[in-house]
């Protein structure tokens, strides 16, 4: 080293020390706080705050960003799925505080949901897989929808499908129960269910194909010849708030596992689009030679998006035309039906996608190509054109005879954004984000005309990490026709090291992005219990949830109960096998209190909560016969048993009620026989 | 008869040079008794640099038995001692015996007994390779299925001599001195023979015993019709390519004489397709130009162009659908969508290729190379331009080797497959250089992974990859040089990257904060914008930035070596100070990446004032480059073997010029 260098070295250290004293000065704490203290504490004492708790100052500013406090609201709420756990539950953005959760397809004790009483059981019987099958008290519960009004939420209904059995749920938003469960005919299993734009239909695809509905039987050496997928389109009637089968219809498929859906918008609104996967129609190792099935389900470089004109499929239908067949109780338009009167078109798409979503305004289809590291944007107009002038693919064929639309012709733009791209959803901005499973990140990514001018259309503009593995994720009225931007949700599949220890199962894990400036950042995380499918994210304000249900209203039908008992009217009514309990419940008493019986009576109970003050709920929980009701302020609800066993049975109030809710109770003495 | 008796003594029944050879065999089988016969290696990851290592003679078994017995307990393996009880009990007796009889020679008539005596030594080594040989089929075919990592689907491949793996282990397998020492001897018994009998004139019988074993061989050889040569080119007998192919017997070779073929080829038989400098064939543009739908087949000097451009219908250059054990060699492919598909077809060698993608965007391209659940195979010397990916999915037991692949989207594109080795290859100029996914037991050596350029680029990408082992491998000029999401993932697997230079890139690595249980020792990080960054906070991970008191070599270390042993005084905390000045007052970002931010991220270090969250802490940061950076010197030293091979060698010598000493003159 030459004596100058070593000169420089030494001069360029000291200058920095010097730097450093000067940095260490600014940031050094005040020697001693103000005597007796002042009454506004300086500003200076946030950045305390924030380093006593090692904060920095990103981290403070999400804080700052992310908090709620006592006595605000969150500004939006998230409906997210709880997978099998079979709840959906309601999440605040941004505080991602757990607000409610609605039990679905899995008894809930709390809510007394199926627990013995009320109308949960009945709802979960008659949404069965198989009335020749115990009852079904679980599901997998994904994608919940909220109602759309005008392409927008209205905040009404919401719909949650139920993966392995192929069910619908539809949950009133006026109470948030679920008030019917749907088995939808001819399918063994879906996987998404989807909104057209002014809820008519709620629609959903089956995933693995089947012969027929529950009971059918055809062996697996004949799945092209015998299995089916289909697309069902189940009737919402809006006034009665129930799926009307007499009026849904069902398109069939070919044998490939039709995956997510989305309906189109504006210009597509009459179109559906599918995502599949295994069109090399593998059914697993059925000869020792087969690979197993998720190699033989991968083989192929492009698989289908279906694309469907529904319009002409429901035409069909209720001009009762001799097309249509009637199977499983539902009207189906069959497979060759839809291939010869245009209803179905494929395009190809890269190798078992997962996402498909359509731009706010239903101009463009994206796909996300899970083990493609592409979004594929297909044009509506472009398909419009294809299908015109029947510019079909010719070098390979679909084995149904469904014309393949090019993939050029089809083909907007493609944008590379990472690793295992899932889904997309929209800011306000012109911008997609899309989630990355394989680079557990998100990719921000600009739209095409007439979001962006065409120098700026379809680029990645950036990429935040996440932890981990994400799957679905979700920002406000993304899936409206006017998103709300502000934020993003990953909804991630895997925590890992996010949270303490706590035995080899974790929650699950939700991230909190600010997507509000140019830059995404990160600002919260909270586990989340059940893994999360899919959420939608409305304004809290468009909610309106009834504080109380009006007097002696039944939640099954939301109209005044015939077995609502006015107080002063409670009595016990001797009937032909036992006994029918008209009982009335207010703080903090169960009137009548004593029901006597005899071993081997019918004991009927209906259960009225006079009370008309908000959170004034009040259990009805019977020990023994395994019965726990949640009577809300204003319902009826009705507690059925056989007195089988003899015995003293108190009864108490579950839920807290008042000073005096220790000595809410009663008593069921069974006399023996 | 009598003749030679005398010539040679009264007690010694032998020729001088038999005399020598039997001596030498009877010395050599007694000192074999001293010396290692055979010799085990096993090498996995997360031992470093350690061997572990086994060594039998036939008097005793030593070396790392009770760890080797520790790990093969996991994969179900017997204990070592449980191994050849009879024959490592025996052995000693039994060589002493044979060394007995080998000096008995010098004494025994020719006869039934003295021939028994020659086979019995000459046979000794093969009946040990037998005896091995039949030990570990034993072995592997017995493992209990109830031990925790059960292999039973992926059998292990032992070998006597030679590499093969067990789990993550690679277990190389020698012969030692003792062994050599023996098979020395078993060449002096033949040795003896042939003197004996060729002395006594009847060279004849010899001659005769040879040309009756030759003719028993030919005869257990089994039957096959000689292979005939369909020639295809103007004025052959066949003028197009896929004529020669419909008039071919399986195991036929077609022979394409230079010219422009315009066809598109369909084998579906095993037979031998090749081709002469300037044979080309072309498929005007449209599906795929060769498609071999049959095994084992071999494609050779061959050029293939043309193939259609549908992702669709996957167009390609060459295509093997269920064609187990082809051979795709020394082609030339250019102009087409998909280089060379092997779907379905294990064992597949595809070795010396150039393969050249169409002038498309990225996205519109297909993959140069794709394996596709074809276990077996090998990549190795090809070179990919302008295509996709180099894809290998689901296969397992892969070798790629010396490959370049350039301008394309993944140089590798691997995905669950297990027990590969990836040395000496180039991934320049693509978008990613390797990503690889969902996979156990992987090496890689001495790949370079340059330039990987883009807003998403990255060297390497390890996702989901357990038991990896990098070392010696170049990450230069990249955006992130080496990513790690969920690697390793198994909480009983670790990962170790070793001896590579990390330089130049925008981040040197890149990790998930949940990554732990990588080791990093001995790797250089050079004027890497970021050399570590944590892509989010932890409280739990734990990493390993140095073993054995080796850490790395920084750039940017400022410490000292007092003790001059090469390894830093103070730990060297991988830690941006400017970045978290900036974070604080947005004002001095303005400074960012001149003298004064560099000046203050060096008096940072010097005084530590503010500390921020260092994303790595090296405890024995390397003054000097590491002079492991080569390959490492992972094998023991041979110093015994070599003497050994040495003795025997010199002992050869003069044992061979004793024996052909003129008797005359040795008799005055």
């Amino acid at each position: 080293m030459s004596l100058t260098t070593r000169k420089l070295l030494w001069g360029g250290t000291c200058a920095a020390c010097g730097l450093a004293l000067v940095v260490w000065a600014c940031t050094r704490p005040p020697a001693a706080p103000p005597p007796g203290g002042g009454t506004a504490e300086p500003l200076g004492s946030l950045e305390q705050v924030a380093l006593g708790r090692s904060l920095t100052p990103d981290e403070a500013r999400a804080a700052l960003e992310t908090y709620v406090p006592p006595g605000k609201y969150d500004e939006f709420v998230m409906f997210t799925s709880g997978g099998h756990s079979g709840s959906v539950y309601l999440i605040g953005i941004p505080s991602l505080r757990m607000l409610k959760e609605i039990p679905v397809y899995s008894p809930n004790p709390w809510q007394g949901w199926a627990q013995g009483a009320g109308e949960g059981e009945a709802i979960l019987k008659d949404g069965s897989f198989s009335r020749k099958l115990p009852t079904q008290t679980w599901g997998d519960l994904h994608h919940p929808q909220l109602s759309l009004t005008g392409g927008d939420y209205d905040g009404e209904w919401c719909f949650a499908s139920d993966k392995p059995t192929g069910r619908i749920a539809v949950i009133d938003l006026r109470d948030f129960r679920t008030k019917q469960i749907v088995k939808t005919p001819n399918v063994v299993s879906d996987h998404a269910v989807f909104l057209v734009p002014e809820t008519e239909y709620v629609v959903a695809s089956t995933f693995q194909p089947s012969p027929g509905g529950p009971g059918v039987y055809a062996p697996l050496e004949q799945y092209k010849e015998r299995y089916r997928g289909a697309v069902t389109f189940h009737k919402f009637d809006r006034k009665a708030g129930r799926i009307r089968m007499d009026q849904s219809f069902q398109i069939e498929l070919p044998p490939y596992f039709q995956d997510l859906g989305i309906s189109g918008k504006g210009p597509s609104k009459d179109y559906i689009f599918l995502n599949s996967l295994n069109t090399e129609m593998a059914v697993g190792q059925l000869r020792p030679e087969d690979p197993p099935f998720e190699i033989g389900a991968s083989l192929n470089e492009m698989d289908f998006l279906h694309i469907i004109a529904w319009r002409k499929a429901e035409a069909l239908v209720k001009n009762n035309s001799p097309l249509v067949k009637t199977q499983g109780g539902i009207k189906v338009v069959p497979l060759e039906v839809a291939r010869d009167e245009g209803i179905l078109y494929f395009a190809p798409e890269s190798k078992s996608p997962h996402g498909v979503d359509v731009t706010p305004g239903g101009e463009y289809i994206l796909t996300g190509g899970k083990l493609d590291p592409h979004v594929t944007a297909y044009s509506f107009a472009k398909i419009q054109k294809a299908i015109a002038e029947k510019n079909f693919e010719t070098e390979r064929k679909d084995p149904f005879g469904i014309p393949v639309l090019k993939y050029d012709a089809v083909r907007e733009a493609y944008v590379e954004v990472g690793l295992g791209p899932l889904h997309t959803v929209f800011d306000d901005q012109g911008h997609g984000y899309i989630s990355l499973f394989l680079d557990s990140a998100i990719a921000k990514f600009s739209l095409g005309p007439p979001y962006q001018p065409p120098e700026k259309a379809w680029k990645l503009v950036e990429k935040i990490s996440i932890h981990y593995n994400i799957g679905h994720l979700q920002a406000p009225a993304s899936n409206t026709a006017k998103p709300r931007g502000r934020y993003l949700v990953a909804l991630n599949k895997w925590a890992v090291d996010r949270h303490p220890g706590m035995g080899p199962l974790n929650p699950q894990n939700l991230q909190l992005i600010d997507i509000s400036g140019p830059k995404m950042r990160m600002i919260a995380e909270a586990p989340i219990i059940g893994e999360p499918h899919n959420s939608m994210i409305i304004e809290t304000r468009k909610l309106a949830g009834w504080p109380v249900y009006p007097p002696g209203t039944d939640p099954a039908t939301m109209t005044p109960s015939p077995n609502a008992t006015k107080q002063g009217e409670e009595r016990i009514e001797r009937t032909k096998n036992g006994v029918h309990v008209h009982m009335v419940v207010i703080r903090s008493h169960y009137k009548p209190d004593i029901i006597q019986v005899k071993q081997g009576d019918r004991v009927v109970i209906d259960i009225t909560n006079a009370e008309s003050a908000r959170d004034a709920t009040h259990g009805f929980g019977l020990h023994g016969y395994n019965i726990n009701a949640s009577i809300d302020p204003g319902a009826t609800q009705r507690v059925e048993l056989v007195a089988s066993q003899p015995g003293v049975y108190p009864f108490f109030c579950t839920e807290f009620c008042s000073a005096l809710h220790m000595e809410m109770a009663g008593w069921l003495l069974v006399e023996p026989r | 008869v009598s003749e030679e008796v005398q010539s040679t003594g009264r007690w010694l029944r032998c020729s001088r040079g038999g005399a020598v050879l039997a001596l030498y065999a009877a010395g050599l089988i007694a000192a074999s008794m001293l010396f290692t016969w055979w010799r085990m290696e096993c090498r996995a990851p997360q031992y470093g640099h350690r061997v572990l290592v086994v060594d039998i003679s036939p008097t005793s078994m030593t070396g790392d038995v009770k760890e080797i017995n520790g790990l093969g307990h996991f994969v179900g393996m017997m204990p070592l001692e449980r191994f050849a009880p009879f024959e490592r009990a025996a052995a000693p007796y039994g060589l002493a015996l044979a060394a007995a009889a080998a000096l008995l020679l010098l004494f025994l008539r020719p006869g039934w007994l003295r021939r028994v005596v020659v086979a019995a030594v000459f046979l000794i080594p093969a009946v040990f390779i037998v005896d091995l040989w039949a030990w570990q089929q034993y072995a592997v075919t017995n493992l209990d299925p109830k031990a925790s990592l059960n292999l039973i689907q992926n059998r292990i491949q032992a070998r006597v001599f030679g590499e093969y793996a067990v789990a993550q282990f690679k277990v190389h397998a020698i012969f030692g001195t003792g062994f050599w020492l023996v098979a020395v001897a078993s060449l002096n018994a033949l040795g003896f023979a042939i003197v004996e009998w060729r002395k006594r004139t009847v060279a004849g019988r010899a001659v005769k015993e040879l040309a009756a074993a030759a003719a028993l061989a030919a005869l257990l050889c089994p039957a096959s019709a000689p292979a005939r040569t369909l020639e295809v080119g103007p004025g052959r007998p066949y003028r197009t390519i896929g004529a020669a192919i419909a008039a071919a017997r399986p195991g036929d070779e077609v022979r394409v004489r230079a010219g422009l073929y315009r066809e598109r080829v369909r084998i579906d038989r095993p037979l031998s397709l090749s081709g002469e400098e300037g044979a080309v064939i072309d498929g005007g543009g449209r599906g795929t130009v060769i498609k071999v739908e049959s095994g084992p087949c071999a494609i050779r000097g061959l050029e293939v162009r043309g193939s259609g451009d549908s992702l669709f219908s996957e167009d390609s250059g060459i295509k093997l659908t269920r064609a187990p054990g082809c051979a795709i060699e020394g082609n030339r492919l250019d102009d087409a969508l998909f280089g060379i598909l092997a779907n379905y077809s294990p064992r597949a060698v595809v070795r010396g290729n150039r393969v050249r993608g169409k002038e498309i965007p990225v996205p519109r391209r297909g993959d140069g190379i794709r394996i596709y659940h074809s276990h077996h195979s090998i990549v190795e010397e090809n070179f990919l331009e302008r295509g996709r990916d180099l894809a290998i999915w689901q296969s397992n037991d892969i070798d790629v080797r010396h490959n370049r692949v350039r301008t394309s989207r993944y140089g590798l594109h691997y995905m669950y497959c297990d027990r590969s080795v990836f040395e000496d290859n180039v991934f320049e100029d693509n978008q990613v250089g390797g990503a690889i996914m969902y996979s156990r037991g992987l090496t890689l050596r001495r790949n370079r992974f340059l330039r990987s350029r883009g807003p998403s680029a990255l060297g390497l990408l390890l996702k989901t990859g357990d038991d990896v082992l990098a070392e010696s491998n170049h990450f230069l000029d990249n955006t992130t040089g080496l990513f790690f999401e969920e690697t390793p993932s198994s909480m009983r697997s670790s990962c170790v990257i070793r001896g590579n230079v990390i330089a130049g890139n925008d981040v040197g690595i890149s990790l998930q904060p949940a990554v732990a249980r990588v080791v990093f020792t001995e790797n250089a990080f050079v004027a890497n914008r970021t050399h570590v960054e944590v892509l989010g906070r932890t409280e739990r991970s734990k990493n390993a930035w140095s073993a054995g008191g080796r850490g790395n070599y920084w750039s940017d270390y400022v410490g000292f070596d007092a003790d001059g042993d090469g390894v830093g005084d103070t730990p060297h905390k991988v830690e941006h100070y400017f970045e978290d000045l900036a974070a604080r007052w947005p004002a001095v970002g303005l400074l960012r990446m001149g003298p004064a931010a560099l000046a203050l991220d060096l008096a940072a270090r010097a005084f530590p004032v503010v500390s921020p969250v260092p994303t790595a802490v090296d405890d024995h940061p390397l003054i000097g480059l590491p002079a492991s950076l080569g390959p490492a010197p992972a094998r023991p030293a041979r110093m015994e073997l070599a003497l050994g091979g040495l003795l025997v060698a010199l002992a050869s010598l003069a044992a061979v010029g004793l024996a052909r000493r003129p008797a005359g003159r040795e008799s005055a």
